[in-house]
């Protein structure tokens, strides 16, 4: 039987690409590949990416991503402001 | 370079503010508590001037992801923290506001939260050494 999850601990490839910084085409050769584990929905024609297998992939990567949401617990202690600022023609 | 100048300045101020929060961590309850919340109110500023100048600077914000930000332990609603409860009653929620603005999209709501805090922080900072100095030897009451 197929591991169960939840809606909410599945990503789309853009969000996948957009919290990597990478293309949606690179998240998908990384899918088709086999590198990034994935689920195929809408018969097989989309993807969904499981949290735990997009943590763990972007670990391998080398990018630390932090797992965030209402529930999860941060500390200012740990997370440079600074690191936020952004020039208003980035967007 | 003026933008240059506001990053500076936010390193710089991100640098005080976290060295405070750590004060708060593991701190014994002990006659230094007014000082910390001194420091603490000191980097609030700090980090209110550096977010309005950059914000002055056309600089913007990048939100923080969502999560549960709790103040260092020391400063805990459940820590036995000493000091008058109505301020802290001020004090908590300026707490969860600071984390919501970090979370948004203003750098100006974020200069006001920090500004918020470091007045509490310092009021909470001259109260709590008054009530250290009441408690001296020789200190007449009333």
């Amino acid at each position: 039987m197929p591991e169960r999850t939840t809606f909410e601990e599945l990503m789309t490839v853009a969000e996948v690409a957009e919290a990597l910084r990478y293309t949606e085409g690179t998240v998908r050769h990384w899918i088709r590949t086999g590198k990034l584990r994935a689920i195929q929905v809408t018969g097989g024609r989309e993807y969904r990416i499981r949290l735990p297998d997009f943590l763990a992939f972007a670990e391998g990567l080398g990018i630390p991503v932090r797992a965030a949401g209402p529930g999860a617990e941060a500390s200012l202690e740990d997370e440079p402001l600074s690191a936020q600022l952004r020039r208003n023609d980035e967007r | 370079m003026s933008v240059e100048r506001a990053i500076n300045n936010m390193n710089a101020a991100d640098h005080t503010f976290r060295s405070a929060l750590r004060q708060h961590r593991l701190a014994p309850p002990d006659a230094g508590f007014p000082r910390r919340l001194k420091d603490f109110a000191d980097a609030c500023e700090s980090q209110q001037i550096a977010c309005e100048y950059a914000a002055q600077e056309g600089l913007g914000w990048e939100p923080l992801p969502p999560a549960r930000r709790l103040p260092p332990p020391e400063l805990r609603p459940d820590s036995g923290r000493r000091g008058p409860a109505e301020l802290w009653a001020n004090f908590d929620p300026a707490w969860e506001d600071l984390g919501k603005a970090l979370e948004g999209i203003s750098l100006p709501a974020v200069a006001r939260a920090f500004g918020e805090l470091a007045t509490i922080a310092r009021d909470l900072s001259a109260a709590v050494a008054e009530e250290d100095r009441q408690k001296l030897p020789g200190v007449q009451h009333g």
